[in-house]
């Protein structure tokens, strides 16, 4: 099954265009999706989470028109939004089986085995009989995969899903959603540049409402190689090279800059080639080239 | 630093639009109260403490009632000025920027509540200012605005405002403050709210009334208990005293206020985080074995609705009702019915009914329409809103669900709320009536009236609440878009829309103990059925607003709408609109083509233009009376209809020819046949007034007589907009002559307020005719144009029912399934009669060769055998001391619906509700055995009425309503002894205190009352009381039994009070003449109070001495209740009563001669109480003082 995007566009009452004519093709596994705040990515996605209407364009998934058939496509959806509340006065079994009603999940010995294996893969387990209230941020963040997973969704959107995730929990999280990417079309809204190039197999980059890449992270990088450059610079050298260079990044290095920079030959200057990143590609892409970490 | 914090939240609260709003809106209220008040707009009346002809609305009194009552019903507002205002910085996070500055808890504490004190003071002092200036309009009706009285404001300010407001402040701003949560200022607010309705219910009860002044927070009651008394004259003149009642009820409260200040300074402190800690886990259990991978194979299942509503119902229902906060208000809501159960009922005397199930929920469910409309709008809102208040709305918008099937669970669960609430009366009602015991747990009328009844009669509010919350886009918006719609609905009838059509709590169901509900409760489902239709139709369309996603703006919604086109929505809309307008248009055919519907305006009107068109008129047109009546009355039950025949012989009594009959009857019943003995053409018919004029073409000459017959036929047509559409009951039919023709013009059609006619037009009207009035000296007070008559009657009804008419019974049989009886009276009767069918059980009794029956709801057992008694001695007593009873037998029939027994020719209708449901407790001393009196005055009636009755001018009630109030006091007295009467006295002392202060007109002396119940029923008790206590019973019934047998059947001219009035004074011995003159002729009240007593014990004489210094006062009184004094010269009794005040120890007669007196009394037993007259021989203004603990 295939996700088709088809020139979507959106542009909000105040103005601001949010999608320009964006399409994607998203077969099944991981796709990710990077982009920087406010680049579109959050409209893209709640418009195939059936939360918004494009003024333009369509989305199919199989057979399903996503834009017209909401409730066609919510019964395969997983969503997990970025910023999302809780019941606080309900505990996560409650919580949990609350929303498997509303997924549709109508046997209760059934609901029940179901929240019970959710909240052991996200590791709520011990946490079930607290009251949501006093789930810390990474807690909630668990919930939020585990109530995305109910009801084996075809299509998962999550965005942001390791932000407040200690380096373990996002292991285990990665590895969960590998091992169901197999035949589900996970799409991960990120701008952690390294979850892409962990686990996803196919990636776009957008910014300013407008597609500037689709295609496999690998191949992206293999087409970048040799035209990555580096080089070590004082803070105040910084405005001529950018003046002069097409620069990737500039990071702090032992008080001074390491400073990369895109060129599709030898620019001299004293820059060394370098193996290129992924990140390399997405600052290429977003065609920015100040980034401080 | 207290300067700071009051500044800087005083000037917050002045930043705020809101406090403004208040003000102005305050404002706004108090300046239309004024208006409305001092009678700005045609036919609006503003309810107020003391209200009539002569009463000022800006008198001190009103105005403090006023101010009091706006404020009161804006309690809810005050407790969201100081919940706010507590708990703003927790909401908005800035507590922790407060908390970190070198300010004590406490003075940030006083400093916040101080500054929210001023804030609503504001608001007050807005209202209170709205009432002044709106009283200085212009236009205002001068015999309704009096001076303006300054003071009157300031009083109110400082003995009410102020002190009310730091009440419920301190208590608002505690509960916000300490829990952190604004809800429960509200729930507080609530509490209030409904302790005032709580304490007003006790102060209805004269020995109560003290508890219930004290316990009331907003002091309102005692400003009832201190003006409860207040003539119109002294309600105009006297300024609210800052004294008794009302200081303790103000220091109680105060103090209570300052001690919660007090205990919120100590416990509140500052802490970022709630100081709740995480229950702690308990071991965890080991995670379950399972698959791992087990939720990749559960897989969404294909909707499922119902699967989804169910749960999502009950869900919703437990996150309403599994929650402190409604806990905390469904104990007070416990609490509140507990207490109305348990006090609700006064009684009569202070004797309450048994605990019958109709009884426990007409008290019980008053509370529920009230609080469960709070409570729904509350949680609707809530509900509604819930997913996007938490943020979690994205999650829950993109689960595969139908949008309907949350809406609808969300409106299921508010249902299911609702029948929590009417779950807790059911239970507090069942819990009450095994406590109180003895009565029938009637669990079947429990479920109709609150599962049904109560239920369905919020349902369309329900619908409309959820209505106005979507489409208002918003939760606090739809809130304020409901109190708008309220304050709509409930301004309807201002508006003079009143049709059940257009009004949208229409539909009621009555329920009583004989009849059940009759047919009332169709008629409340087909009206609930037309309103939830017109709610379905909003609800489809409001459920087009719901939206699911992000995006809410108007624009996106009907953009939606519009592109989704002529959908399932639009088509349930349009079905239920087409319901709605079928249901309509039948219930509009039925109320108004084949019904007339007369709004109270065109009532008005109606009334108006009879009186104009027709009393100059119809008065100069001579009329026959009626001199003997044949009535036949064939009454059907189950089809609620009834045919009506009867023939009349008419005497001209008149000097002069009658050339036009002027005859009234009933508009809505059919009258095919009206004919006459001799020729006479129908010359008008007025449809609207069922007034015919007939003229005679050879006139009736003066002492001639003529024949006329005449049936009439009455059956419901349809639904009527307001009653049942039928006189006939299914159960207990009750009709008087009201139902037959009558003649000439009907003063009782006129518009009786004299404000009103004013308004109008029209001249003043006496409320009764002036005893000096000759040309109605040939008419009784019930009906005009009318003699003894000679009277015979047939009745019949289906059978299974039996049917009474009055008089005696000559025979009785059943043929075709019909139940007929003839009745007839061997002595000429007042046409005063009524007729009754309905299923009886029957108990009887023999006095010498009298009958006496009483015919009862098999349900009503309880005072039966009481009842029959007291009909055996007051047959006996009157017998023996007036004249003979002139029928073989006298009846007693109970009768559904209304409050009263009426005295009919040996037929008397007695209401279920007056008697036949009283428990009564012989032994209990404290009981009053009100069925019982109630049982003697109407038979008395059969003397004091049926046999003389005066004419139809003022006074004319002193010898029936008077004299069988006497006659029954003393049957009573036989059985129960002197002592006991002092209770009942009691009583009737303070009714007739209050109904004076409450007289709309003016007072009269007793000889020439207007009818009123204070003067001919209570006073006239106290009075005739006196009257015996002075000169022996003997002595009275002596004048009373020769005045009986002088005026016997007298009629043309009937007797007026001025002709019994002698036969009073002769029964006076000299020193004791004036009496006449005190207790009949003038207003005369005593002022009697005890001053001091002493108590001392003798050891040689083994006796207590008690001296007791006390003062006495006399005064006179205008109607206005304008007082002079006048001086003392009388008997008074003292005496010596044990601690319970049943057993008297001594009493001295003494003369008193006004002022302060002193005098010892001596008694064996160790004394208790002290009582200036006990025996209540005079009528004093206040009782209370005339008791004293002994020592």
């Amino acid at each position: 099954m295939e996700l088709i995007i088809d020139s979507l566009k959106k542009t909000y009452p105040n103005g601001v265009q949010a999608l320009k004519d964006v399409s994607i093709t998203i077969g099944n596994g991981m796709f990710g999706l990077l982009g920087p705040n406010g680049a579109g990515k959050s409209t893209l996605m709640r418009t195939i989470a059936t939360l918004q209407d494009a003024d333009s364009g369509t989305i199919t998934l199989g057979d399903i028109d996503v834009l017209k058939d909401k409730n066609e496509i919510r019964k395969i959806l997983g969503y997990l939004p970025q910023d999302f509340g809780l019941d606080p006065k309900l505990n996560a079994i409650q919580m949990l089986n609350y929303f498997a009603i509303l997924k549709g999940i109508h046997k209760a010995s059934e609901r029940k085995k179901l929240v019970e294996s959710l909240l052991v893969q996200t590791n709520l387990w011990d946490s079930r009989k607290q009251k949501l209230g006093g789930f810390s941020g990474g807690m909630r963040q668990r919930f939020g995969i585990a109530q995305a997973l109910l009801g084996n969704p075809k299509l998962l959107i999550v965005d942001e899903p390791t932000a407040g995730l200690d380096p373990s929990e996002r292991v285990r999280f990665h590895n969960l959603l590998s091992e169901i990417s197999q035949d589900v079309i996970i799409i991960l809204s990120t701008h952690i540049v390294d979850d892409v190039s962990d686990l996803c197999t196919k990636m776009a980059i957008i910014n300013n409402g407008e597609l500037h890449y689709s295609g496999e992270p690998l191949t992206a990088i293999a087409a970048m190689h040799g035209k990555v450059w580096k080089k070590i610079i004082p803070k105040e050298e910084l405005e001529a090279h950018t003046a002069k260079y097409c620069v990737l990044s500039s990071k702090l290095y032992v008080g001074q800059l390491a400073l990369r920079i895109y060129s599709e030959s030898d620019p001299d200057d004293g820059f060394v080639p370098t193996e290129p990143h992924l990140e390399d590609v997405y600052f290429y892409y977003i065609g920015t080239s100040t980034h401080h970490e | 630093m207290f300067w700071y914090i009051f500044s800087h939240e005083l000037r917050s609260r002045f930043r705020m639009l809101s406090t403004w709003m208040y003000m102005v809106i305050f404002f706004g209220i108090a300046f239309l109260v004024a208006n409305v008040s001092g009678g700005a707009f045609d036919d609006i009346e503003m309810s107020a403490a003391k209200s009539g002809e002569f009463v000022f609305m800006n008198n001190p009194l009103n105005i403090a009632f006023a101010v009091n009552i706006i404020l009161y019903f804006c309690t809810i507002v005050f407790a969201a000025i100081f919940g706010s205002s507590a708990v703003n910085d927790f909401e908005n996070g800035s507590y922790e920027i407060n908390f970190t500055k070198p300010v004590k808890p406490r003075t940030y504490y006083l400093g916040k509540l101080a500054g929210a004190y001023v804030s609503a003071l504001s608001v007050a002092v807005a209202t209170i200012l709205g009432l002044a200036i709106g009283f200085q309009m212009p236009y205002l009706a001068d015999f309704k605005v009096g001076p303006t009285m300054p003071l009157a404001y300031l009083h109110v300010l400082f003995y009410y405002t102020i002190p009310n407001l730091f009440v419920l402040g301190s208590v608002f701003f505690a509960a916000g403050l300490l829990s952190r949560k604004v809800i429960n200022s509200y729930i507080f607010g609530i509490g209030f709210f409904f302790s005032y309705l709580l304490a007003s219910a006790l102060i209805q009860n004269v020995e109560k009334s003290l508890l219930a002044a004290i316990l009331d927070p907003f002091g309102m009651n005692s400003l009832e208990e201190i003006s409860r008394y207040w003539t119109s004259a002294q309600s105009n003149a006297n300024y609210i005293p800052f004294s008794g009642v009302l200081l303790w009820n103000r220091l109680l409260w105060i103090g209570l206020a300052i001690l919660v200040v007090i205990y919120t300074a100590y416990r509140f402190e500052f802490k970022t985080a709630s100081s709740k800690k995480q229950k702690k886990q308990k071991a965890s259990a080991p995670a379950p074995i399972i698959e791992l991978d087990y939720f990749t194979k559960v897989r969404t299942q294909p909707y499922h609705s119902w699967k989804q509503f169910f749960p999502l119902c009950w869900q919703g229902f437990k996150d309403i009702v599994f929650n402190r906060t409604f806990l905390v208000l469904i104990s007070f809501f416990s609490l509140f019915l507990v207490m109305f159960v348990a006090i609700g009922d006064n009684g009569v005397y202070g004797t309450k009914s048994y605990p019958l199930t109709s009884y426990v929920l007409m008290i019980l469910e008053g509370s529920y329409l009230l609080f469960g409309l709070i409570i729904s709008t509350f949680y609707a809102g809530d509900l509604l809103w819930r997913e996007k208040s938490l943020n979690m709305d994205q999650l829950f918008d993109t689960t595969p669900h139908h949008s309907y099937v949350t809406y609808l669970s969300k409106l299921g669960a508010i249902l299911l709320m609702q029948l929590s609430l009417l779950l807790t009366i059911m239970l507090v009602g069942i819990v009450y009536q095994l406590v109180i015991g003895d009565v029938r747990i009637e669990l079947g009328l429990y479920v109709t009236e609150l599962f049904i009844v109560q239920f369905l009669g919020l349902l369309p509010l329900t619908l409309m609440l959820f209505f106005l919350a979507i489409v208002m886009n918003n939760k606090y918006a739809g809130y304020l878009a409901i109190i708008l719609f309220y304050v709509a609905v409930v301004s309807l009838p201002i508006l003079n829309i009143t049709h059940p059509l257009l009004t949208f709590f229409s539909g009621e169901a009555f329920y009583s103990e004989m009849n059940g509900y009759g047919v009332s409760l169709s008629r409340f489902f087909i009206l609930k059925a037309y309103w939830v239709l017109f709610c379905l139709i909003l609800t489809f369309i409001g459920f087009k607003f719901w939206d699911r996603g992000m995006d809410h703006s108007y624009r996106s919604k009907i953009k939606r709408i519009h592109k989704n086109g002529y959908d399932t929505g639009w088509k349930l809309a349009t079905l239920s609109l087409a319901a709605f307008l079928l249901l309509g248009g039948f219930l509009y055919y039925n109320m108004n083509i084949l019904n007339d519907y007369e709004s109270p305006k065109s009532q008005i009107k109606l009334q108006e233009n009879y009186e104009k068109d027709y009393k100059a008129r119809l008065t100069a047109l001579p009329q026959p009376s009626i001199s003997e009546v044949h009535y036949s009355v064939d009454i059907h039950p189950s089809k609620r209809k009834m045919d009506l025949g009867g023939s009349y012989w008419l005497v001209n009594r008149n000097p002069e020819p009658i050339d036009t009959l002027v005859i009234s009857y009933n508009a809505e019943y059919d009258i095919p046949k009206l004919s006459f003995s001799q020729t006479a053409t129908l010359a008008h018919s007025y449809q609207d007034y069922g007034l015919r004029l007939y003229s005679l073409p050879q006139a009736l000459a003066p002492q001639d007589s003529m024949r006329m017959e005449f049936s009439l036929q009455h059956a419901p047509k349809g639904i009527k907009s307001s009653g049942s559409g039928s006189d006939v009951m299914c159960n207990g039919t009750f009709v008087n002559n009201s139902v037959f023709p009558s003649f000439g013009y009907e003063e009782v059609w006129e518009l009786s307020d004299n404000n009103q006619r004013k308004k109008k037009g029209l001249p003043p009207k006496p409320r009764m005719n002036a005893i000096s009035d000759s040309s109605q000296y040939r008419n009784s007070y019930v009906n005009a144009n009318s003699d003894y008559v000679r009277y015979s009657a047939e009745i019949s009804t289906e059978e299974g029912q039996l049917a009474f008419a009055p008089g005696d019974l000559l025979t009785s049989w059943t043929k075709d399934g019909r139940y007929h009886a003839s009745f007839g009276s061997t002595v000429p009767v007042l046409n005063f009669v009524a007729f009754v069918s309905g299923r009886y059980e029957k108990a009887a009794a023999k006095y010498q060769d009298k009958i006496i029956e009483i015919y009862y709801d098999k349900k009503h057992t309880f005072n039966i055998k009481s009842m029959l008694e007291s009909a055996t001695n007051s047959l006996k007593y009157y017998d023996d001391n007036f004249m003979p009873y002139p029928h073989k037998a006298l009846r007693i029939v109970e009768v559904p619906y209304v409050y009263f027994a009426q005295s009919f020719p040996a037929l008397i209708p007695f209401s279920e509700n007056i008697g036949f449901t009283a428990k009564v407790d012989p032994e209990s001393k404290t009981t009053v055995d009100y069925p019982y009196q109630v049982v003697a005055h109407e038979i008395s009636h059969q003397w004091w009425a049926h046999t003389v009755i005066g004419a139809n001018v003022q006074g004319c009630t002193l010898f029936s309503e008077c004299f069988a109030e006497y006659s029954s006091l003393m049957v009573l007295k036989q059985k129960y002894g002197t002592e006991r009467l002092r209770r009942q006295l009691n009583y009737v002392n303070d009714s007739y205190l209050t109904g004076r202060s409450n007289e709309y007109k003016e007072e009269q002396p007793l000889y020439l009352n207007e009818n009123q119940g204070y003067l001919n029923y209570n006073k006239g008790t106290l009075v005739m009381n006196a009257l015996q206590s002075y000169i022996g019973e003997e002595a009275v019934n002596k004048a009373l039994g020769n005045f009986c047998r002088d005026y016997a059947y007298h009629s043309n001219p009937f007797p007026l009070s001025t002709d019994v009035l002698p036969y009073l004074e002769n029964a006076l011995p000299e020193q004791l003449k004036y009496l006449a003159n005190d207790l009949f002729e003038t207003i005369t009240l005593y002022d009697n109070k005890i001053i001091a007593t002493k108590r001392s014990y003798d050891d040689k004489t083994k006796e207590y001495t008690t001296t007791i210094t006390f003062s006495t006062d006399k005064a006179r009184y205008d109607g206005l209740g304008k007082k002079e004094r006048i001086p003392v010269a009388d008997l008074l009794d003292i005496a010596l009563y044990d601690d319970k005040e049943e057993k008297r120890l001594a009493m001295d007669t003494i003369n008193v001669s006004g002022g302060k007196q002193t005098l010892s009394l001596k008694s064996k037993e160790k004394p208790g109480k002290v009582i200036l007259d006990p025996y209540f021989k005079m009528i004093d203004a206040d009782r209370k003082n005339n008791i004293k603990t002994a020592g």
